[in-house]
């Protein structure tokens, strides 16, 4: 296909000229330029399977509906999607679709979020003709976290596909045959990859429903945000529902160029930390509640005492790979602008495997932004300054560390614990209590990626940004505003910028030179 | 009844599948012709006969062949003996009673395509079948007939036998296809066609055990000779399966062309207890119906297609005066619901949408409006499918109900 790819043709659609890239299928050249085709078993990052036949469309000189999906486009060819016999060949599918069908929406998870709904409104009949018994299909669990519904299943083998294609786990398939036909695990088999949800997300219906989620919301009252999964450092695009200011579900969001369509279990699931008790609700002092006035005040007497002092040689910074591009800047410039020879760390979650699928991978390496810290401090800096490196200083003597964590559940790099009671003060800024907390003489609660805006560089070199999805639990801030109030305070003037106003600023950086913040959109921009 | 029958000519006669009588009839003469001519040369010449498929579709066989690339490599070939179609039963006629003809025709056709791997495709149930066929293979292969340089030609031709599970949906081809390779038998999205993206992603041909039967006799006689029989449009000469109410129910090889009045009362010996006929089925089960003023249509693919139906597989099934059309069609249906493999929508939920429905009729539970609905089923699961069972199941109930509505109006109580 290579040869042709860049070879265009010109095709009439509705009575409308268009031109589309030779080798795409009449389904891409339709949904590229705006024109609905509907479709069940279509799926842009799946194989076509041709089988559920909603996608027929008219094309001239093709004596039967042809199905948009699996037609490739041909120059000169004449499209309609909207011929009277179009329309009645998919209202005759919607029927079929139907026929077996419990037609169970108000209990069914799916309902809000269903192709069949969807489709129903323009193509369903408002009257079933069908009056004889409904084949019973199984329900099953086919993992801890994959529900099916056999009824509802209209076998469109997307779930198959994708476990075909993408994960190529292959623990599904099609038994049975006919209107008996149902998916089912082989047998001996669970579907417990670390990608097994993506078959509820690939799911056009509700056959496929999420363990975790199921009867949880009602999708149509819920807030939909969109995030980027920050489990790893390839950085899957995603979207964050919640209700009532309490995330409900994290699915994957379509980016060709990071995840296609599909996201890890992992990162899909590990977001109960935001709402946990442990969070920390308020600035605390020696194990006392202050203001966040007091806070910023005592972190400023901590600093300047620091800079006073030993012009600020017994003062460093850990930090995270966890923090976003806009703390990081701030801290350099925190480090720069007032203490000259103070050494900025930098700790990371342990390297794990990469987990490498057909078509998807998991990164080992689970932090989101080491991309950031080597863009922002330079790759050399950053190899130097290993926890290690900062614990031969504590030795040597510090008396001050500022924390700045950020890691999902509180955690912290243990081989710091022993060595901590060597400094005299430590300053954390983390969103929840953890074993470093406790030996904090100052904490600055943050916020998690979800309740705050800001921008991550994902191991491919894509900037990429957060917004928050929720309002912030309890008394933080993020770390960057947190950052600007100390800066101010230590120069006695200043206003707080937003996270595109600090971004703004960063650009004075060499590699976001022609970046503008609100370029990146919701779908990231390369960087080099 | 002048004619003599050249498939099945031998089928009668005690040892007629063994090695040493089909040598001793001419056997494998064709294949050593073929194999000293050019394969495009064959390919013309089965092109000149005008043989058509008798799997069904009635597709030109040298044609066919043609549509194989010169560039791609291995080409395969797949004898198509699923036979599976209700009323058929000529394939296994010659599985069973003369398999040297068919491995000759298979010889012949792996020639002219350049194929160097053939595989027959065996319904599950002809355990006889698959076991003469494999015996049959075993004596062509000591022979030298099957295997690395056969016939001293230089040619290396092996062929297998793969055997259904008892699905008749892995007779259309590219279910064979899916099949043969390890996977669950569904049909495929064409195109590509087969011959150019078949078995294991390679050119193959799909031939009907009956159309390659008949390639030992065109190399053997020449195409003019094949032409010689039958109609201009249909050449040659088919064997007829003739079931149902007849008194000789059995497999009858004439001329295309011939009338079907003719096989059914000359052949067949006539209706079962000289009673009437009410509808005969032409060409299989998925044919439409055939009425008792038709009779006198020939039996050739241009003729029932002008009448309506089509030739098929020529399984012929005559339904005397007796039979409830009712029941009949909910025979078909259950067999069509059945089989479907269950892929695309229209026919997975319509062939079982309309069992059930024509099941509800028999059962005295119709209502008025169920007939105009089980035309419209029918008319929303045609020509919108990835095969064409769904056409298959749909053609007869359409037929049945169109031709015999009274019959089903008597059984619909309101
Ligand atoms: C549902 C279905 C079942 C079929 N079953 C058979 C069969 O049992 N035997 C057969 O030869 N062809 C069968 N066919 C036709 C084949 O798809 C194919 O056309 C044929 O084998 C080609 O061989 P021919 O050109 O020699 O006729 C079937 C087709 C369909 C759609
Ligand atoms: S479970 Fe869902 S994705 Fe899988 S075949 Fe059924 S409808 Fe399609
Ligand atoms: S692959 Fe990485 S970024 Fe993507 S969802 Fe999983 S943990 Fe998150
Ligand atoms: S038409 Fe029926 S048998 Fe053929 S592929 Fe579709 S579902 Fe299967
Ligand atoms: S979307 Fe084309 S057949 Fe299903």
């Amino acid at each position: 296909m290579s040869d042709t790819t860049n070879t265009m043709v010109s095709l009439r659609i509705n009575g409308k000229e268009y031109k589309v890239e030779s080798g795409t299928t009449l389904i891409q050249a339709c949904h590229n330029n705006g024109i609905d085709v509907p479709h069940y078993c279509y799926h842009k990052d799946l194989s076509v399977a041709g089988n559920c036949r909603m996608c027929l469309v008219k094309v001239e000189k093709i004596p039967k509906p042809a199905i948009a999906c699996a037609t490739i486009v041909t120059e000169g060819m004449v499209v309609d999607t909207q011929a009277p016999e179009i329309v009645k060949a998919r209202e005759g599918v919607m029927e079929f679709l139907l026929v077996n069908h419990p037609l169970d929406c108000p209990v069914c998870d799916q309902a809000g979020e269903c192709k069949l709904q969807d489709y129903s409104y323009t193509y369903g009949r408002s009257v079933g003709r069908f009056k004889e018994e409904k084949v019973v299909k199984h329900t099953k669990d086919f993992g801890s976290h994959v529900k099916y519904w056999g009824t509802r299943c209209i076998v469109c083998t997307r779930c198959v596909r994708f476990t075909d294609e993408i994960s190529g786990t292959q623990e599904l398939a099609v038994f049975n045959r006919g209107d008996h036909s149902e998916i089912d695990i082989f047998p001996g088999m669970e579907i417990e990859n670390p990608l097994s949800m993506n078959v509820v997300d690939v799911c056009p219906v509700g056959a496929l429903v999420s363990s975790d989620f199921l009867y949880q919301a009602r999708v149509w009252f819920m807030e939909q945000k969109n995030s980027i999964c920050l489990e790893c450092s390839v950085g899957c695009n995603t979207r964050i529902d919640s209700l009532d200011n309490e995330i409900k579900r994290i699915v994957p969001r379509d980016n060709q160029d990071v995840n296609k369509s599909f996201m890890c279990d992992y990162g899909r699931l590990n977001f109960n930390y935001v709402h946990h008790a442990s969070r920390i609700e308020s600035p605390m002092a020696e194990g006392k509640h202050i203001s966040w006035k007091e806070g910023i005040d005592l972190f400023k007497k901590k600093i300047q005492d620091s800079i006073n002092k030993n012009k600020g040689k017994s003062l460093a910074f850990l930090v995270s790979a966890w923090n976003d591009n806009e703390t990081l800047y701030l801290v350099q410039r925190l480090t720069k602008d007032f203490l000259n020879e103070s050494d900025v760390f930098f700790f990371m979650k342990e390297r794990e495997k990469d987990q490498i699928f057909p078509k998807f991978r998991i990164s080992g390496d689970r932090n989101p932004n080491v991309q950031g810290i080597k863009t922002i401090f330079g790759t050399d800096y950053f190899d130097k300054r290993p926890v290690k490196a900062l614990l031969e200083r504590i030795n040597q003597g510090l008396d001050t560390l500022v924390f700045l964590g950020g890691l999902p559940n509180g955690k912290v790099p243990k081989e710091l614990m022993d060595d901590l009671d060597k400094v005299r003060d430590t300053i954390v800024m983390d969103y929840s209590h953890s074993e470093i907390t406790k030996k904090a003489s100052l904490i600055l609660p943050s916020l998690t990626y979800m309740e705050k805006s800001g921008s991550y560089i994902n191991d491919q070199k894509r900037l990429q940004r957060i917004l928050p999805a929720i309002d912030p639990i309890g008394g933080g801030k993020a770390d960057s505003i947190v950052l600007q109030e100390l800066m101010n305070a230590l120069k006695g003037e200043g206003s707080v910028l937003s996270a595109s106003g600090v971004f703004d600023q960063m650009r004075s950086l060499n590699a976001f030179k022609e970046v503008n913040y609100r370029a990146i959109t919701d779908n990231g921009i390369p960087i080099e | 009844m002048a004619f003599e029958p050249v498939l099945l000519k031998y089928i009668n006669i005690e040892n007629s599948e063994k090695m040493d009588f089909y040598l001793s009839h001419n056997g494998y003469e064709g294949a050593k012709k073929a194999l000293s001519m050019d394969p495009k040369a064959v390919t013309e010449e089965v092109k000149a006969s005008g043989l058509r498929g008798r799997g069904g579709a009635g597709f030109p066989t040298g044609l066919k062949w043609s549509f194989i690339p010169a560039d791609k490599k291995p080409v395969y070939l797949s004898c198509n003996a699923d036979e599976s179609e209700p009323g058929t039963f000529k394939d296994r006629y010659i599985l069973e009673r003369d398999p040297h003809e068919l491995l000759e025709g298979i010889i012949i056709c792996c020639w002219a395509i350049q194929s160097n791997q053939a595989y027959i495709y065996i319904r599950g149930e002809f355990t006889l079948g698959a076991k003469i066929v494999n015996r049959a293979i075993k004596e062509a292969r000591e022979k030298g007939y099957i295997g690395k340089n056969i016939f001293g030609k230089g040619f290396d031709l092996d062929v297998f036998v793969m055997r259904g599970a008892g699905a008749y949906i892995c007779g259309e081809e590219t279910a064979q296809l899916t099949s043969i390779e390890g996977s669950r038998g569904n049909p495929k999205l064409k195109p590509p066609f087969p011959a150019v993206v078949g078995l294991f992603g390679k050119p193959t041909i799909i031939n009907n055990v009956e159309t390659l039967a008949n390639l030992p006799h065109i190399m053997n006689k020449g195409a003019d000779w094949h032409k010689s029989f039958g109609t201009e449009k249909s050449p040659g000469f088919k064997i007829f399966s003739v079931s149902g109410h007849v008194k000789k129910p059995g497999n009858y090889e004439v001329p295309l062309g011939t009338p079907l009045r003719e096989i059914i009362y000359e052949y067949a010996g006539g209706v079962l207890n000289d009673k009437k006929i009410k509808a005969v089925i032409p060409g299989g089960s998925s044919t439409p119906l055939i009425t008792p003023d038709q009779l006198d249509i020939t039996m050739d693919y241009e003729s029932l297609q002008a009448a309506g139906s089509m030739l098929g597989s020529g399984a012929i099934t005559v339904l005397d005066e007796d039979v409830c059309m009712v029941d009949a069609i909910w025979n078909l249906m259950r067999f069509y619901h059945h089989e479907s493999c269950g892929q695309c929508t229209p026919c997975r939920e319509g062939t079982g949408w309309l069992e059930k429905l024509v099941r509800r009729i028999k059962m005295g539970e119709g209502r008025k409006e169920d007939l105009d609905n089980i035309l419209e089923i029918c008319a929303n699961m045609q020509g919108k499918t990835i095969c064409v069972l769904s056409d298959a199941a749909a053609m007869p109930m359409k037929s049945y109900l169109n031709t015999f509505k009274h019959e089903f109006e008597a059984m619909i109580r309101d």
